[in-house]
Order: C-alpha cells, then structure tokens, then sequence
C-alpha cells in the first residue's frame, strides 16, 4: 500500500465521518430546537386592570413565539423606584428581554445608559429610541391629544369650562396627550383647567364643585384609563354629577368604560389596539433576543370612538379581543 | 483528451487496477440506482400521504363542526317544536322546559333568548335582561330571521352586545329563527335566539394541527373569517391570509403560493351553512429535513461504497498479489538470472504458472549446461586429436627403424618407411581438417600399417580395400589408425605371423562403413563394453594415443547420434570394428567444423 | 496485512469517537439550583365573579409581600378559564410546560377534577383546590393535594342566624306588611356547585329553626352572577309586585344585581330586605349603604394567605403546617358590626 493509496483511503474515511456526522447527528446541522424565550414585563401600576387586553395580546404572541412571558406589576402604583428595583432584579434573574412600561419616562432613560443593560429592552408609552433600547412601542401621545381636542371641540360648547383629569403628568405619555390637547383646545378657544390626582377623592372633589357651589357645568377630559374609569363610575353613580358634566371624554377603553360609553356617560373616548401592543412588545422582544436587533420605534394607531360605532365590525375586535 | 489517456492507462494497467476500476463502478452505479429510486420513491409516498392525511382530517373536522351545527339545530327545534309551539305564553312561563334545555347544552350556549317581533324580551335563559334603550329589532340576526321565516340562521361571531353583561363581553355566533307564539287567543311571529358560544368553535378547529405546522380555519360567506387561530391578528393586519381567495376555492386539495412560500390547501364545505373548512399545510417547510435525509442518502452510498471498495480492495490484492511476485520472479529470469526463486502461490492457476515456470527454468538450465558440457568435451576430443596428431612416441619408434634401417643398408626400405612417415603425418595433420576424403583416410591407415608392419616384423599382414565409388565420400580424420592400433596391440600381441588385419570401407545406401577386422585374441563383451566407457582405457603410447571412445564420439559427434562405432569380438577368433558414417559426397559437403551435413 | 490492520482499527476508532460525541451532546445535565424563584399558577373558573377576583387580588398581594419578606421572586401565572373546563385543562398543560412549581386550581366543573390531578401528579406538581371542592375520592389520590375553602354550612348558619336575630330583635324589620309571614325569594348559585345547594338548604333550615315564619314566593338560578340576578329580579318584581319582604342570596352578586334591579324599578331602600354572603367589598359598599341588610365575610386574607403559603411551601419543596382540608373563619356582618 503506498502512501498515497493510505492517504486517499484516510480522506475517504474523513468524509465518510463527516456525512455521517451531518446526516444523522445534531453536531453540524442544528435543528431548531424549540428554545422558550424568558421575557419579563414591568408596568407601571399595582394591578393589570387596563392591561386585560394587553395580556391577550402578550399571550397570544407567547404562545406563538415560544416565549415565557412574566408579567410584573409594581407593590405601588406609579412608583418609580420600585421600578428600577425590579427591572434590576429581572435583569439578574436573567431575563432575556424586559419589556417595560416606565412610570418616568426620562428618568427610566437615565438609568438605563448608566446601567447598561446585557439584555434588549423594549420601552413601552414611549417614543424614545436609544442605545440601551432595542425599540419601542407607543402611540403618538401628541397626535391623539390633538384629535380628542378636535373631536371635542367640535362637540363641545365653548362657554363650558374643560377640566382636564389625569393621574399624574409626569407619567410616561400624560405630558404629550396634555399638551396635544391644550394646543388645539386653546387655539378653538376653550378654557381649561389641569387637575392631577392628589388623593382617593380628588377627582370627585372636582365634580362636587360643580354641584356643590352651582357654578354650572364642566367638560370633562381624562388623559389616561384610571382617571376615565374613576370619572366614569362617578358619573354612574350619581344622576346628579351626570347633569352637571356636560360631557366626559377621554383615552383608554376598558370593558367597563365602553359598557358606559353604550350608556351615554362617556361621550366619546380615544382607544388604540392594546392586543396588537401585547403581541407587537413580545414579538420585538423575541425578535431583539434572536438578535434582529428592531431598533425601530414602532407607533399604534388610534382611533375615536362613539356608542354609534360600537356595534360596527370596525372596531369590534379591537374594543373586545377574541381569547 | 483525458479519456484517451485513460484508456490506454487502462489497457495498460495491472489486474488490480482493472478489477478495481470495474468492481468500483458496477458497485457505485448500483448503489446510486438504489439510493436515488428509494428516496424517489419515499419522498413521493410521503407527499402523497400528507396529501391523504390532510383530506382525512379535514373530513374529521368537517364531521365534528357538523355534528356540533346540527347539535344546536337541533336545540333550536325542540326549543321550537319541543317547546314554544305548544305554549301559551300567558298562561305558564316555559322557563322551566327552557331551563332544562339550557342546561344540556351548558357548554356550547351562551344565552337563549326568545323575542316578540318588536324586540321585547320574552323569555330568556339564563336570566338576561336587555340593556336599557336597545332596539333589538336592528340587529341583522333578527332581520334575518324574520325576513327568512323557514331558515335557521348562522350570524357571523360577534359581541352580543343586547343583553346586560355587567363588565365581561361574550364572542357568540348568533343562530336565530322565527316562530310562532302563542299568548292567550293571538299567535304572533316571534324570534328565538341561541347564542352559540365562539369558544367552542374555536376549540373544534384550534385543536387540529396539521402536520408541519399547518392549521385549519373556518370561512363564513363572501369569504369573511368565522374563526382562524390568527383572527385577531389578521383583523389588525399584523398577520395575513390568504382567506379571499380560498372561498373561491372548490372542495378539494390545491397547491397555492402565499407569502413567497407553497402550501397545500384543503378544502371541504360544512352542509346547510355553507362555511368552508380550509386547512393549510406549508410545503417547504421540510427543507431542512430534506437535506439531512439527502445528505443521509448520500451517506449511505458513500458507505457502502467504501465498504465496498475495501473488500474489492482486498480480492483483488488476494488475487493479483501472487501474479505480481510471479510476474518479479520471471522479470529476474529474464534478466539473466536463472537461479532466482520462482514465486509459487496463490490461486491454482498461479501455483501452476510458477511450477511450470520454475521446471522450465530448471530445464533451461540443465540444457545450457548440457550445451557447456558438450562444448567442453568437444573441445576436449578435439584436443586429444590435436594432441594425437603428433603423437611423440610413435614417431620416436619410426625414426629407430628408419636408423636402423640406414645403418643397416636398407636404404630402399628407409625410404618407403621414411616416405610412409612423411605421408602419415601430412594427412595426420591435414592442415588442420577434421574432415578428410575418404581415399585420404584410407592412404593414412596404410602408411600407419606400412610402418607398423615393418616394425613388427612379418607378425602381422594386411589387407586395405575399398570400393571406388566411396573414395570420393567424406570420412572421419584419425578414424581407422585407432582402430587399427588397436587391433594391433591388443589383437597381434600373441599372434606369430599368423595375424591378418582386414580394413575394408564399402557403402551401403547412405551409409558409409568402415571396418577393421583382425583374428587376434578377441574380447570379452565386459572388455568390449568397457572400450567405449568413460576412462575405461589408458590412451596408448604407442599409438595414436586416441582411444576408440574418442573415435566413437567424434563420428558422433560430426555425423549424428544414429552413427558411430560397433564392435564384434569373439575370444580366440578375432574381433571386428565396424564405424558406420554418413555417406557425404566430399566436395559438395560444407565443412562445419562442429557438424557435416 | 498489520498496515491493514492499523487502518481498519482507525477508522473504528473515528467511528466510536462520533457515535459516543452524538451521545454526549443528547445527555442533558441535570442541575440541582437552589430555589431562588417559585412559580404558582392560579387557574380561575372565570375571572368577573368578583369573589374570585377580590381573591385573586389578596393572593397577588400575599404574593408580592412573600418576595419582600423572603426576597425569593414569585411569578404567579393567572388564567381564566371563563367557564370551560376545556379550556382549564388545556392551560393545566400549558402551566405545566411552563415549569410551574405548583398549581393553584378553582375547578370549573368540579366533577372532573382526576383530569387535572392526573396531569399534576405526573409533572410531580402539588394542587390547592380552593373555593369549588373536588369529590374526596380525588383529594385522596395523594397528600399532594389540598382544598381551601369556606365551610358552606357554617356560612349558610350563620347567615340564617342573622336574619333569625334580626327578626328576634325587631320582628317588623323582616316582615314588612305584617301579615306573620317573611315572604322571601331564593337567589342561587350555580347547580353544579356544591356551596349552592348547601347554603339554600341551611339558610332556610336555620331560619325554620330560629322560628321566623318564612313563606318561599319563588326562587331562581342566577349562577352566581350579579347581571341574571339582576334580570331575574326584574322579573320577579313585576310578577309579584309588592310581595316580595326578603331575598335570600347565596352569594353578594347576586344580591346586588337585585338591588340594581330595584333601583331601576323605583323600589325604594328598605322595601325588600337582602342578605347575600361573600363579604365583597362591593357587597361591604352596599351594606354601608345601608342597601344590603347583611352578609356573611370570609376572612379573605387568611383564605388567600392559607392558599399561597401552602403552594409557596410546596413550591420551594418545604412542609407545610396545614391540613389537607384549610376551612377559613368566616363572620357576619351587619350594618353594625361591619368593620
């Protein structure tokens, strides 16, 4: 046997073993094996009651995309520390992706590029894109602000003082909704007044004033769900603040304020897809760890809506996801 | 170009190399055969199955949404029939027979509900109440019911938005029918109402997977979607389907391309509602299967192949190993070496190509060492004649005579003697011929007996005769002087003048004979057998000094095996040398020193 | 012939070496960590029945105090079947492959129980039934398996014996037309659970033994839910306009739907007298308000607690101290002892 005769069998023993090796093993060819994804989502409050549809639509994308998702809400309501605290701990716990809903939005910011963190983040409510933040997931706070504005302005009368509800500006997309609103009330020439929720009773406070001293009638505009719901059950409540609000608007739609909507309590209301917004957070969070990074700020749509329109298809499944 | 090369480099090559090449052929083109029509012939068994498989299930979900339709058409009817129709509303409340009804039916129904044509809530199960303000008379379900009085009508899933929920919504497919009711004196159209939960038509479809990752929907009339694991998403457009144009679709299985990637569709339509059931399997979705089944095809090949190969690998070395050492064994021979070791081995055929090779090798030997030997003792015979043809002794003998002779004033006979000498030594040497006339030889043998018988005064007489016609024939040189002495010393010793030699030479047919006869003493048959045996006899110093062996060898020799000397002798009588030649006329013979033809 | 051998026995070797590299690669390492987070699932029968809901809540907050306290992370993995024991099931499997450490189940059909129970003693999962019970052939499968609830007797006693001592104390405050006879209309649960059955049955039974005078108008099924309650009422009021001195509920939803359904007929406060058991906070509004007579409260946080402890326990492979069957304390309230 010659040298070369050996080196020619050694060679075809080598390729014999390398077929063998791609063929029928899992060494060279990787099948896909099924790997579960670990999200985690923190959001801003203490209870998902504004989050049902969001969930669906998270769990929808967690099932198609093999994600383990773990949904996070705060000991407290809007507390930004506590925030920061938990998105450090899910970081360690080795999350592949945090999903986060921030209470402050700049501040949330600030403490991302100082903490640098190892795993995407998708920033959710807000339109910011960074380096630490692999993409992010909102509605154009200040075009809807606009459009209530319209749609009010063009419903309203403009002798009836607005009063403007929210749970607090400071939090991540109150500010933009605000100042879209002020900008097209102010330019048609309504007044307005901005009441941030200091306590349980703040807001009926502000309808009892109405009654109370008789001053008349109020418009009344909710930046965000907590604040609509609160002002809605208020108003179901009693017959008397019904007369004396002139009308109630506002941003978000659960279950309860549309059932009020249907009733005539709530006027008209700004709702956006937040099924779509749970799928879109996982799926980027998914995309983001399989290292496509989105970077994309990603914005929803929103829409107006008024009891005619909750019998139309239209919005059918937007207002009330299927499971 | 190359394939030329090959060819010349196949003809040429060893018998490994051939077995190789053929063996590794046959054996690749069997295995790919093999190989390509098993792979042809699975994968279109699989593609043919999946194809099977889908119809089967589809057909399975198509029986199961089926039964479940008519399950709660047929709710509808014993509500109606079971029921309303024999009721009088205003008499006994038919919650109860309602209630029952509902109860089997828990798990499918969301509501049933019964309603006067103006869209007053009569009955309802469980209890419902409408939501203050709501014109129920609006809603398509009921338009559609009372429009159609003889059909019962599927709606497409919707919210029910009708009935006070609190705070939770119901997906529902709204199944309604007119009917008549009975209050007191007066029937009336009416619509009954089942709400038929989405859910569970969801779980009739959603469970179904396909293989690979396909899935089944349901699509309603005009191609809107009733139920799709993806209809929320494709309601927002973050997913699509191709729902559209598979309405258009007649039942059966169809290949389409959507989304850039091939599926099989599979379509059945549901009886009375007309819905289609489609199902969806992608069929590229194999790929990466397929390439670890090819490269596995491809493998196997590979395998046997070498297997194969070092099988052949090792037969043909079995086979061809044997000839190779045989085939060095005789490349040694043939360059001269005659004593190499003949390889013997392997295969029968082999073993005996190499005895048989060996044995010839042998044989050749042995005949050049004959051929040496005969040279040799050619050389030798010739030397000894050489050497004979002056023989010392003899000529010492002769010249005393011839002294003798002169002193004594014989000088006539001094001259015959010295004259007889001269002529014997010319044609002893004959200048240097070993092939001599006849009438030559006969002329020697005289002068020898001339002078012999001078010496051995009157012991002896002889008679020379030849015929004429031999004269001219070629004869042996030194042929009968041997002979001759012979008689002489051996025959003449105790004779007394009594003695007679006898050379004749005759001719019979091709043959030449010679004979030298004398009445001597005779031999023995040992002695006679001894004269031509191997140094049987001491050359004689008196003679010649050659040996009837040596003239026996030398006719031989120049004239073929078949001649040569015979010797009769009987004791006390006399004995006969007959030397039988060829009869060669002499000039017309070539002289070949080492033959005469 | 040994060259040969050589060859052969290295391409045997490269062989084996592939084979047993392929062999290596399948084996997965088993590690042992050390828990530092537990998963519970809690499986809802539907999630708008507002006491499961004031109890998912309870839960959610034990939750959160157990992972400041202990500092061991919680994930807590809630579902609503929305009344389909399919639909259970298939999120059982889903919990399960999500690596759940122990499950938290209120059964939506409680006679199919041993589905589940096989499903989580096969992934070696403990169960805490809670608030709808499981046959006690199924609870004894296995000492994994655990129900909290509140006793549907005691609760059914001890809402008789409200309405027996208000009746003592003031037989006027009951029987509101004065004819000797509390007229009253029975609101129940669900048929297929079992409190419904034993809450109607003891009520009643407590009342006939406190010897109030009752006299059943008319009942009706309302499973528990505030909206038929509501509808069923309606009816009833129309029906039996006036007649109507007591309503008996066997849950605060479906005393409120009643009251919904008197307020939108004008049925001024007082006029019908209601008692529900729950305790919810909504339930606790209404008898502040003065529109609930009574009801009777399980002590929600012990009830949440017992459940997740025993699953938090579990969850991080401890003992814990209680029993297979955790009954909560419950209390009535009224108008003057509420909290």
């Amino acid at each position: 046997m010659s040298n070369k005769e050996k080196m020619v069998w050694c060679f075809g023993a080598g390729i014999l073993v390398l077929l063998f090796l791609l063929s029928s093993t899992d060494l060279i060819i990787k099948e896909q094996k099924r790997e579960v994804y670990r999200i985690s989502v923190i959001i801003a409050d203490s209870r998902d009651e504004y989050y049902v549809n969001f969930k669906k639509g998270m769990d929808k994308a967690a099932l198609s995309f093999q994600a383990d998702v773990n949904f996070i809400t705060l000991y407290a309501a809007n507390d930004e520390e506590q925030q920061a605290e938990l998105l450090q701990r899910e970081l360690r716990d080795g999350a592949q992706a945090v999903v986060l809903a921030p209470v402050n939005e700049s501040g949330m910011l600030m403490r991302l590029d100082a903490v640098k963190p190892n795993c995407p983040v998708i920033l959710l409510g807000s339109a910011t894109l960074n380096d630490s933040v692999a993409a992010s997931l909102s509605v154009d706070g200040y075009a809807m602000g606009q459009e209530l504005g319209r749609q009010v302005a063009s419903r309203a009368q403009k002798e009836i003082p607005v009063c403007l509800l929210t749970e607090g500006l400071s939090f991540t997309g109150n500010a933009d909704i605000y100042d879209g609103l002020r900008s097209v009330l102010d330019e048609e020439g309504f007044v307005c007044r901005l009441v941030e929720r200091q306590g349980e009773g703040t807001y009926r406070q502000v309808i009892e004033e109405t009654v109370y001293p008789g001053s008349g009638r109020i418009t009344v505009i909710a930046l965000d769900t907590a604040a609509l719901s609160e002002a809605a059950d208020l108003l179901a409540g009693s017959s008397v603040y019904q007369e004396h609000v002139a009308g109630l608007y506002g941003v978000g739609c659960t279950v309860g304020i549309l059932n009020r909507l249907d009733e005539g309590i709530v006027k008209g209301l700004m709702a956006y897809n937040q099924f779509d917004e749970g799928y879109l957070s996982v799926r980027l969070a998914v995309e983001a760890i399989q290292g496509l990074w989105p970077g994309v700020q990603n914005t929803l749509d929103f829409h107006y809506i008024e009891a005619k329109e909750l019998r139309k298809e239209l919005y059918e499944k937007m207002l009330y996801p299927m499971e | 170009m190359i394939l030329e090369r090959q060819r010349d480099g196949l003809r040429r090559g060893s018998i490994r190399y051939h077995i190789f090449i053929y063996f590794t052929v046959t054996a690749l083109a069997a295995s790919i055969f093999i190989g390509l029509s098993l792979y042809t012939r699975l994968s279109g068994l699989m593609a043919d199955s999946i194809r099977e498989e889908n119809q089967i299930l589809i057909n399975q979900v198509n029986r199961s949404v089926d039964s479940y339709l008519r399950s709660i058409m047929k709710l509808s009817d014993s509500l109606y029939y079971g029921v309303i129709k024999n009721a009088d509303l205003s008499d006994d409340g038919i919650a109860n027979e309602m209630t029952l009804l509902y109860d089997n039916n828990k798990d499918n129904v969301e509501n049933i509900a019964l309603l006067s044509k103006e869209g007053a809530l009569l009955e309802a199960v469980p209890a419902a109440r409408l939501k203050t303000g709501i014109n129920v008379t609006g809603e398509s379900w009921f338009q559609e019911a009372r429009e159609r009085t003889e059909n019962v009508h599927f709606s497409m899933p919707h919210v029910q938005y009708v009935f006070d929920a609190g705070d939770s919504y119901r997906w529902v497919v709204s199944v309604s029918r007119a009917v008549e009711i009975t209050q007191g004196p007066y029937t009336d159209q009416g619509v009954l109402l089942i709400d038929m939960r989405y859910n569970s038509l969801e779980q009739l479809i959603d469970g179904v997977s396909l293989g690979n990752n396909g899935y089944v929907y349901l699509l309603g009339p005009g191609g809107r979607l009733i139920c799709h694991p993806e209809n929320q998403l494709i309601d927002s457009g973050l997913a699509k389907e191709n729902h559209l144009v598979a309405a258009e679709y007649q039942d059966g299985n169809h290949i389409e391309e959507f989304m850039g990637r091939k599926r099989l569709v599979t379509v059945k339509t549901v009886g009375y509602t007309g819905w289609k059931i489609v199902g969806v399997t992608p069929l590229d979705g194999m790929s990466l299967n397929a390439i670890k089944t090819r490269l596995l095809i491809v493998f196997i090949v590979g395998f046997v192949l070498f297997i194969l190969t070092i099988i052949n690998s090792f037969i043909s070395s079995r086979i061809t190993g044997p000839i190779k050492e045989l085939e060095k064994s005789v490349g040694e021979i043939e360059a001269g070496n005659l004593e190499a070791h003949v390889y013997v081995g392997g295969s029968y055929e082999t073993r005996h190509l190499g005895a048989s090779i060996q044995h010839m090798a042998e044989r050749i030997r042995r005949l050049m060492a004959d051929i040496v030997a005969e040279h040799e003792s050619k050389r030798k015979s010739e030397f000894d004649a050489l050497q004979s043809q002056i023989n010392p002794h003899f000529l010492y003998n002769t010249l005393d005579i011839i002294v003798w002779m002169i002193e004594n004033e014989k000088q006539a006979e001094a001259v015959k003697a010295v004259t007889a000498l001269a002529r014997f030594f010319r044609i002893s040497l004959s200048k240097g011929k070993n092939i001599i006339p006849v009438s030559a030889e006969l002329e020697h043998v005289r002068s020898y007996l001339m002078i012999q018988h001078m010496r051995y005064k009157n012991r002896f007489s002889y008679t020379v005769e030849a015929e004429d016609e031999v004269l001219g024939l070629c004869s042996l040189k030194l042929l009968l002087q041997p002979l001759v002495e012979n008689a002489i010393y051996h025959g003449m010793e105790f004779m007394d003048g009594d003695g007679e030699i006898a050379v004749r030479a005759w001719r019979e047919g091709d043959v030449l004979y010679f004979s030298v006869s004398d009445n001597g003493l005779g031999m023995t048959k040992e002695q006679v057998e001894g004269m031509f045996e191997n140094g049987g006899h001491v050359p004689s110093r008196r003679g010649s000094g050659i040996g009837v062996r040596n003239v026996n060898e030398r006719i031989k020799l120049y004239f073929g095996r078949e001649y040569g000397l015979s010797v009769s002798s009987e004791l006390d009588v006399g004995t006969k040398v007959t030397a039988r030649l060829k009869a060669v006329v002499y000039e017309e013979a070539v002289e070949d020193e080492s033959h005469v033809k | 012939m040994k060259k040969r051998i050589i060859l052969a026995a290295a391409v045997l070797f490269v062989c084996t070496a592939a084979f047993l590299l392929t062999a290596r690669s399948e084996k997965e390492g088993e590690q042992e960590a050390p828990k530092t987070s537990i998963r519970i699932g809690l499986l809802l029968y539907r999630g708008d029945d507002t006491f499961i809901g004031t109890l998912r809540s309870s839960i959610e907050e034990c939750a959160k105090g157990y992972e400041q306290q202990t500092g061991i992370k919680v994930t807590l993995d809630v579902m609503d079947a929305k009344g389909s024991q399919n639909t259970q099931n298939s999120q059982v499997e889903r919990l399960i492959s999500l690596e759940c450490d122990a499950l938290c189940v209120n059964m939506v059909d409680r006679a199919a129980a041993s589905a589940v129970i096989d499903k989580a003693l096969a992934a070696g999962l403990p169960v805490i039934f809670f608030n709808r019970e499981p046959v006690e052939e199924d609870m004894n499968r296995s000492d994994r398996l655990y129900y909290v609830g509140a006793d549907a007797k005691e609760s059914a006693v001890l809402q008789g014996k409200l309405l027996v001592d208000a009746y003592k104390n003031n037989p006027d405050s009951l029987d509101l037309n004065g004819d000797g006879k509390v007229s009253y209309v029975l609101l129940e649960g669900e048929t297929s659970h079992q409190d419904s059955l034993i809450r109607t049955e003891w009520s009643i039974q407590t009342l006939k033994d406190g010897e109030v005078p009752i006299e059943r108008i008319t009942g009706g099924i309302a499973n528990w839910e505030r909206s038929q309650a509501s509808a069923l009422m309606e009816q009833w009021l129309l029906e039996y306009p006036g007649q109507i001195e007591l309503a008996i509920c066997n849950n605060d939803d479906m005393a409120l739907g009643a009251i919904d359904a008197m307020e939108r007929n004008g049925v001024a406060f007082g006029a019908i007298r209601l008692v529900g058991i729950d305790g919810t906070p909504a339930g606790q509004e209404a008898l502040k308000a003065g529109k609930l007579l009574g009801t009777v409260e399980s002590d929600r946080e012990f009830y949440a607690k017992a459940i997740f402890e025993i699953a938090a326990a579990l969850a991080a492979g401890e003992e814990t101290g209680y029993e297979k069957y955790v009954w909560c304390p419950q209390r009535a309230l009224t108008e003057s002892n509420r909290r």
